[in-house]
């Protein structure tokens, strides 16, 4: 039993374990802490509405970190696209699904636009995107002057509701079942290439149970409290595609190579450029779906919306472990790091801490983080 | 009394057993020469002496005077007169030499940097080591072999008892060697100990008074000058016998598969590459013989595509005309380059083993815009079985690796192209005998598959060895053609040095 144990302990990624530790420890502390508050099912739902935008940011902004680059613009554009939307819809009478499309559409070029500059132009990430910082929080200021009404039945749902319940389990059934498919898969291709497989089949079996469990107590308990947010939903989409596609697309190899040693993997072949616009370009289109989200958040766009998110974003990336000088991160961690950022953040708030002595938390929080972080690599690298 | 005494060392690293309970005795005024081959230890021994591994990460002693010490950092060993030039430079590209020469040791007058002393001390050195270079000038823009005597330079400025050469000669033009090993000498005339690993057992033999040859990370044994054979201790290295380097050609074939039409190329207002017409065939092995600052690489950045300066004249590849455009373009006709500086433009260093081996060939292992993991798996350890690259797994980092094998993945990767030309640049720099046979072994292996292969390098013999043709490069003009086997390496070192006429 004891070398069955010693086994699993060295088949988990630490990492991922000590992240998934720390949350429970946040949790259960801030629950005693705040009288119960915490783990009831509503303030499930809440924390995860608090939680969307800065991991869907995350999502983005790991890829960007791992190529070596920086999108300090994406605050700034998310209260862009969602003044323009609201406007679009309020003031010039466009069609809610245009108005939608448009402004993601516009996102993915105006990223495409940063990273064009950042690669023909070799003006530094940091540059362009501040410049994007400045000017586009001018362009919300104006757009949104004064606050425009957000009156679309559908866009308003996105944040406020819930998913239905039969969808909801339909949703909890494929994050059982999917992973647990795709591993006898992945294990049969082994096989039939002959090649070892590393992991025996009962450590993927707990793994596999592990995410089971977790993934059915979180969406029973959220159901019970009334559902899963919409914007979640949005969220687990787009957390599963681009993680998918960062492993395994030659795109995704591209931006870690060329973020480990951007010489080396020009001279393999790579084209920095087009992975570089892209990169960008996929960032600001997930800063555009986050701008919907947040008016539909407030049912209004406001001129100051989305002050400071991308700071929250980095922050969670960091947490999760990305390397600011690029080449390692992942986006499961950075979505666990803004897990844990916004845990601590629903913490304090259910305790009464004021916003401004929560800003000194979570700051204190994130360096902490990090320290812990070097601290565990030290030895690690030649 | 022994300089530096090490006693029983054994450091292990995750996967890997890197000392295995050595024990060595330096002593002053000695040329100790330490001989293995990739992986067996030799650097890691050197960075424990330097204290880059701190005495908390091994067990065993080392002793100065007999008396013990433990360094917890390379500012400990620079204290204790032990300095050490790596084989992998370790210079600030973005400083002065005169900087990077008083790195950590700058001279102060009132507290601030003294900089006139620093120049002028800096000069004296380079200008005892028979060096141009000056101390203004920006190490980013000096050449590998440039950067290598700034280095040198820089061990020479701190006090020293015991210096310690890793591979010090890779990148050094013939004439510096000969000021080096001068210089060598002269030092432990005044009583230095001085530690020398290198590849090139021509060198060892004329310097070492001592030889420790080590394998897998233990020694397995010593040598004093008087008694030690070069076979022997190649068959120590290796743990077998080596037969011939050099493998017997196959004859090529007839046909053109590239041409160079009077080829200038200008940088800077500098003409690097002077009228050049030279021709590589089907399953050639085209040897360009030359000595640091011919243009060797100059020419072959060219070919490639990442050439920064103008150039005139034509290309012909395939019988077709040829714009050198990016890698990209030459990769998809199957040109490829192994850049002579692996860790500048070859190594992915936050990669594994498998990401370096495939990048450049991913879209071979796509299918429906999604990488095959077992299929590519498969291929990479087939190359790692091919040309013997020692690595616990596929998935261990690349910067674990030994620069010999490092190197070996980096050819794996531009093997993976499948190419049909293939620009080697000094591809043994840095890699033992016996992988350096396997490397020659394995171009004529490509080149009866019919793939031509352009080797570039300075090590002669190496050129003269393994190729079909051999043309010699003399500061950017072809001053001398030879077929395998009508040339010696006098002669080619003379043209090369331009000596004669």
């Amino acid at each position: 039993m004891k070398t069955r144990l010693t086994e699993l302990w060295n088949a988990t990624n630490k990492r991922v374990l000590f992240m998934f530790f720390l949350m429970a420890l946040i949790l259960v502390v801030f629950n005693a802490l705040s009288g119960g508050f915490i783990l009831r099912a509503e303030n499930f739902a809440n924390l995860i509405r608090q939680v969307t935008v800065v991991a869907i940011l995350a999502v983005g902004m790991t890829l960007i970190i791992v190529m070596g680059h920086i999108d300090l613009s994406v605050g700034s554009a998310l209260g862009m696209f969602g003044a323009v939307t609201a406007s679009m819809i309020a003031q010039l009478n466009v069609d809610p699904i245009l108005a939608v499309t448009i402004v993601i559409i516009a996102g993915f070029l105006i990223g495409c636009l940063h990273g064009a500059l950042v690669y023909y132009l070799n003006i530094p990430a940091f540059v362009v995107t501040l410049g994007g910082l400045i000017a586009y929080r001018g362009v919300t200021q104006y757009v949104a002057r004064q606050s425009i009404p957000v009156r679309t039945e559908w866009i308003k749902a996105i944040a406020q509701d819930f998913t239905p319940d039969y969808l909801s389990y339909t949703i909890l059934t494929i994050i059982v079942i999917v992973p647990v498919v795709l591993t006898f898969v992945n294990r049969s291709r082994l096989r039939k290439a002959e090649l070892p497989v590393y992991t025996p089949l009962w450590i993927e079996t707990v793994k596999l149970a592990v995410i089971a469990l977790i993934a059915i107590s979180v969406i029973v308990t959220l159901i019970q409290g009334g559902g899963i947010p919409v914007q979640a939903i949005i969220l687990l989409i787009a957390g599963v595609i681009i993680t998918f596609i960062s492993k395994n697309t030659p795109f995704g190899h591209y931006v870690y190579a060329i973020g480990g040693n951007s010489q080396a993997a020009r001279y393999s072949g790579i084209s920095i450029s087009k992975n570089t616009i892209l990169v960008f370009g996929l960032m600001t289109m997930l800063t555009a779906i986050c701008g919907i989200i947040t008016i539909s958040e407030l049912s209004a766009a406001a001129p100051d919306i989305g002050d400071l998110k991308e700071l929250e974003a980095i922050a969670a990336c960091v947490i999760g472990g990305a390397s600011l000088a690029g080449g390692s991160g992942a986006i499961g961690m950075s979505i666990l790091g803004a897990l844990i950022m916004a845990s601590i953040k629903n913490g304090m708030s259910m305790m009464g801490v004021v916003a401004q002595t929560q800003k000194i938390v979570l700051g204190t929080v994130l360096v902490f983080a990090v320290a812990l972080d070097q601290w565990s690599r030290r030895g690690k690298s030649r | 009394m022994a300089l530096l005494s090490i006693k029983n060392l054994t450091i292990e690293f995750p996967g890997v057993r890197a000392l295995d309970d050595v024990s060595v005795d330096f002593h002053p005024g000695e040329i100790h020469a330490l001989l293995g081959e990739n992986g067996a230890g030799k650097s890691t021994l050197i960075k424990v002496i330097a204290g880059v591994w701190s005495c908390n990460q091994y067990t065993g002693q080392m002793l100065i005077d007999g008396k013990e010490v433990q360094f917890h950092s390379v500012r400990d060993s620079s204290d204790a007169s032990i300095q050490v030039i790596y084989q992998e430079l370790s210079l600030a590209n973005n400083l002065t030499v005169a900087e990077n020469i008083f790195l950590g040791y700058e001279p102060r007058i009132n507290g601030l940097i003294d900089f006139i002393h620093m120049r002028k001390k800096s000069g004296e050195v380079l200008k005892k080591l028979g060096s141009s270079i000056k101390p203004d000038a920006v190490v980013a823009d000096l050449t590998i072999g440039e950067q290598q005597m700034v280095e040198i330079a820089k061990a020479l400025s701190r006090k020293a008892r015991l210096l310690i050469f890793d591979e010090p000669t890779a990148a050094l033009p013939e004439h510096d060697v000969e000021r080096l090993f001068t210089l060598i000498k002269s030092l432990k005339a005044q009583g230095l100990g001085i530690i020398y690993i290198s590849h090139k057992l021509n060198e060892i033999k004329v310097l070492a008074d001592k030889i420790t040859v080590m394998r897998n990370g233990c020694v397995v044994s010593r040598y004093d000058n008087s008694n030690f054979d070069m076979a022997v201790v190649v068959r120590d290295m290796i743990g077998r016998t080596l037969d011939k380097v050099f493998p017997v050609q196959k004859p090529c074939s007839q046909e053109v598969l590239l041409k160079l039409s009077n080829i200038s190329l200008v940088r800077h207002q500098k003409k690097i590459i002077n009228d050049i017409s030279l021709e590589c065939r089907k399953g050639e092995v085209l040897g360009i013989a030359g000595l640091l600052g011919a243009g060797r690489t100059a020419l072959f950045s060219f070919i490639y595509g990442v050439f920064s300066g103008a150039h005139s004249g034509e290309v012909l590849f395939e019988g077709k005309k040829h714009y050198p455009k990016d890698p990209a373009d030459s990769i998809a006709r199957g040109i490829v380059l192994v850049s002579e500086d692996r860790k500048k433009y070859g190594v992915l260093t936050t990669g594994n083993i498998r990401d370096n081996m495939i990048i450049s060939s991913l879209k071979q292992f796509t299918r429906y815009g999604v990488v095959n993991d077992p299929r590519s798996r498969k291929e990479c350890s087939g190359y790692v079985d091919r040309i013997r690259i020692k690595t616990p797994t596929l998935s261990f980092g690349i910067v674990n690796l030994s620069g010999g094998n490092q190197q070996k993945v980096i050819l794996s990767r531009f093997l993976m192209v499948k190419p049909k030309l293939i620009l080697l640049d000094d591809p043994t720099r840095g890699i033992d005998v016996g992988a350096k046979q396997e490397i020659y072994a394995l171009i004529h292996q490509l080149a009866s598959e019919g793939i031509s292969i352009i080797v570039a390098s300075s090590e002669l013999p190496e050129v003269i060895g393994v190729a079909h043709r051999i043309v010699v490069l003399q500061n950017g003009q072809i001053k001398g053609q030879f077929d395998h086997g009508t040339t010696s390496e006098e002669e080619v070192l003379g043209i090369a040095a331009g000596v004669g006429a």
